[in-house]
């Protein structure tokens, strides 16, 4: 289902580090699932949280690289809205699943979204420290996130989270439904 | 002093809602090019609205978990129905779903019913993919469908929210019997859809 290519780099005139950043904190279908993973780490502990934590920006920036070889991708909104659905369904639930399991998502979604980020810079001649600078903006959130969530006590801010997961993964059905559409 | 705060809160966010001005919603005609046509889409049918707000009076009504289930769970299942719109599958009566939604629902607040969770789930979740549907169907094509659907979905859990902040007067005498009667205004809208949608 190929569609036009929208992707576009964002110039901030700080430089491509910042750039990257810009580009990031601009992009919500890949802000929601990591905060999405970020709510469902954090439920399920420490050891999730830190795998969450160490894995994503590592794969991010790996997978960037490959995207980065490969040129630019025209993905269809369905397979954006997969991350959304499947983290934020996840988050919602609170489903219990074990470390590895909680660090194979991370690595999927940082494999997916670092792809996804890889390939709009291979047409820019910086593409390397945008990639850094969007890696890095993707390390402080989940990191406060994940942090935010594990310091949660009271029983209002874990319900409050579990409907965020809710509406990434309702957002998610309806951007799969647009892509099918 | 937690109560007494929660209490407090309460009183003041359904003094701001009563206060509030004369709704100035109309029909969106920027199409889904943005957060703001999404989110002005749930808010712009007063069956829709009436129909979300008995489901957080009833949330708030039966209590917990009832009153944390339905705002997780109902996006979710309204946003199956609006996939189903998307791909224009067949779902037959959608307007008489919809009306029927506000009468059983204004009515299950009147008389507070409580049955069990898991009935009073499928209840509202059969209701949320007549909803969902029929905004589904509705959608216009647009550029950015993240925006749309994050300002679609925030604006009925939004609307859910109102509902379950009325609905927590309800640990008070006096506002039993004004939760009750919200309930029964809101059938009485929903009875006058019904009729339309019968007509």
């Amino acid at each position: 289902m190929p569609v036009e290519a929208g992707a576009h780099l964002v110039n901030t005139g700080l430089g491509p580090i910042y750039d990257g950043v810009a580009h990031f904190a601009m992009s919500p279908e890949a802000i929601l699932p990591i905060v999405a993973l970020a709510i469902f780490a954090g439920f399920r502990g420490m050891t999730h949280a830190r795998a969450s934590v160490l894995i994503l920006p590592v794969a991010w920036v790996a997978f960037g690289l490959g995207g980065m070889l490969l040129g630019p991708l025209a993905l269809n909104p369905a397979f954006e809205s997969l991350p959304l659905l499947i983290l934020g369904g996840l988050a919602a639930a609170d489903i219990r699943m074990p470390a590895w399991g909680t660090g194979s998502l991370a690595l999927l979604l940082g494999a997916f979204e670092g792809c996804s980020f890889g390939s709009a810079y291979s047409a820019a001649r910086d593409g390397l420290p945008a990639l850094t600078g969007s890696a890095g903006l993707v390390f402080v959130l989940i990191a406060l996130v994940s942090a935010a969530v594990l310091k949660a006590k009271w029983d209002w801010t874990r319900i409050a989270m579990r409907v965020v997961g809710s509406w990434t993964a309702a957002s998610g059905m309806l951007l799969l439904g647009w892509g099918l559409r | 002093m937690r109560r007494s705060a929660l209490r407090g809160m309460g009183l003041f966010t359904t003094a701001l809602l009563l206060s509030a001005g004369a709704a100035e919603a109309h029909v969106g005609t920027g199409g889904a090019s943005g957060f703001a046509a999404g989110f002005l889409h749930p808010i712009t049918g007063l069956d829709h609205v009436v129909a979300m707000i008995a489901v957080g009076l009833w949330g708030a009504q039966l209590g917990k978990p009832a009153i944390w289930m339905l705002p997780i769970t109902f996006p979710l299942v309204m946003a199956f129905g609006g996939f189903l719109g998307l791909l224009g599958m067949h779902v037959p009566d959608i307007e008489i779903g919809i009306a029927l939604s506000g009468v059983l629902l204004g009515a299950a607040v009147l008389t507070e019913t409580r049955p069990p969770l898991f009935a009073a789930a499928i209840l509202v979740g059969v209701f949320a993919i007549f909803h969902g549907y029929a905004h589904g169907a509705e959608l216009p094509l647009g550029e950015n469908a993240l925006f749309f659907s994050l300002g679609f979905v925030i604006a009925t859990g939004l609307l859910h929210a109102v509902g379950i902040v009325i609905g927590l007067l309800y640990q008070w005498p006096w506002g039993k019997i004004t939760v009750r009667a919200a309930g029964g205004a809101i059938g009485a809208v929903g009875a006058v859809f019904l009729w339309n949608a019968l007509a």
